[in-house]
């Protein structure tokens, strides 16, 4: 029985004190600024916030895309109609000016180039009016005819030069080259090489009338 | 039936463990735990003023933005959902490391104290605990729904004695600590002094060792960060 009296107000001093903390304790105090009472002078001002924006606003901007390198005019100052304002970094342009202008140098040189080979097929054609014109056909006459006329008409010059080419396409075709390289090499040479006909021909071919 | 030695383990508490010792059942004052802190929680939840607390929770030197998008994710329905699971898996957290600690104190201290007993000497030894609840609910009837959560406990160190403002270091340590931990201790040494046969002082020391290591480290870190 004892025990348990102990226990009942054990617990009865636990539920007690707390209660008397919460009831028994005096109100929060709160902090509160103190001021003499005097006669002061009271001044008709409003003391307000605000914020101050442009009556009229003009957006700027420049007609092409590029850094900002100087700005000749601070926020309120008075401009004039074509006054400078800022000024963009013109490196950038410069480069590619620079660029335009080497292309372009390239393609005046090709235009060069494009007229000297102009003129040497324009030559080459002069040159090629003056020779007569073989015919299309391949039977043994008509490609002796073809022989003798290109025989005659070549120019001395000319026909030398094919003889030292033959002689060249001659030793070549003995030597150990492919025979590929000897034949594309002398494609244009091959007619004469192959059809100049027989000694013994000459004076029939010689016979022949001129070519008209 | 272990109705008797709920009333007992105040008055008698060597008799109530005695009682208990051969079938240490933790179920009932586990059960009567979880009700009454429920209860008063969804009470608490239910009666307080949402926009004073809303207002109050938050430090003052919060943002307004987040202020608002808290609130928003904070709602009444929200806090007591969170507030219930914690109980409900913080108290049985709670039980299942002291009876841990109880079992690994009894392995080094060579007495024999199974899981399950350290578990039932916990649940058993938190009854005192009990005694706040009439004392929660006297504040939450007297403070006209302005209360915060951490001021409802009257038995707490913060209410008695300390009286720290929100959001201060100490309010936290002040608020866990309660009278009627002293009480679970004492009951917590008589009950494994029972269980076990060891000496008193044995006893309280692995009674006292968990208050005495958690609040200490916790004063030492507060100390430490201010």
């Amino acid at each position: 029985m004892k025990r348990k009296l102990i226990a009942l107000a054990v617990v009865a001093a636990m539920i007690g004190i707390p209660v008397a903390v919460k009831f028994g304790s005096s109100p929060p105090k709160v902090e509160a600024e103190l001021a003499k009472v005097e006669n002061k002078a009271i001044y008709p001002a409003v003391l307000a916030s605000g914020s101050l924006v442009f009556r009229q606003e003009v957006q700027l901007s420049p007609e092409v895309i590029g850094k900002v390198s100087e700005v000749l005019v601070k926020e309120g100052d008075k401009i004039e109609k074509g006054q400078v304002v800022l000024r963009l970094d013109p490196s950038t342009y410069k480069a590619d000016v620079a660029q335009q202008e080497a292309a372009v140098r390239n393609a005046a040189v090709s235009v060069d180039r494009a007229q000297i080979d102009l003129d040497n097929q324009q030559r080459k054609l002069e040159r090629s009016r003056h020779w007569p014109r073989p015919s299309s056909s391949t039977s043994p006459v008509s490609m002796m005819r073809n022989w003798q006329l290109t025989w005659r008409w070549w120019p001395c010059a000319a026909r030398a030069k094919a003889a030292s080419k033959r002689w060249r396409c001659w030793r070549w075709r003995r030597s150990a080259w492919p025979r590929l390289r000897c034949g594309r090499r002398f494609r244009v040479l091959r007619p004469a090489c192959r059809s100049r006909p027989a000694k013994r021909l000459w004076p029939a071919l010689r016979a022949l009338p001129a070519p008209a | 039936m272990a109705f008797a030695q709920l009333t007992q383990v105040f008055y008698e508490p060597s008799a109530a463990f005695a009682a208990l010792k051969e079938r240490p059942r933790a179920w009932l004052p586990l059960l009567l735990l979880y009700v009454s802190s429920i209860g008063i929680l969804v009470w608490y939840f239910q009666t307080v003023d949402w926009d004073w607390m809303m207002s109050n929770t938050f430090p003052p030197d919060m943002p307004a933005e987040q202020r608002e998008a808290a609130g928003k994710t904070m709602t009444r329905g929200v806090m007591m959902g969170m507030g219930v699971a914690g109980i409900v898996v913080g108290t049985l957290f709670i039980y299942c490391l002291l009876g841990l600690y109880y079992w690994l104190a009894g392995k080094l201290a060579s007495m024999d104290l199974s899981f399950k007993s350290g578990f039932s000497l916990a649940a058993w030894a938190s009854l005192p605990g009990l005694i706040g609840v009439p004392l929660m609910a006297l504040q939450i009837i007297t403070s006209k729904g302005q209360l915060a959560l951490e001021q409802a406990d009257m038995l707490s160190l913060n209410f008695l004695l300390v009286h720290a403002a929100p959001h201060t270091p100490w309010v936290g340590i002040a608020s866990a600590l309660k009278l009627t931990d002293i009480w679970v201790v004492l009951l917590a040494a008589i009950g494994l002094r029972t269980w076990t046969g060891k000496s008193t002082t044995t006893c309280a020391i692995i009674a006292a060792l968990p208050y005495v290591v958690i609040y200490g480290c916790w004063t030492a870190w507060i100390l430490f960060k201010n």
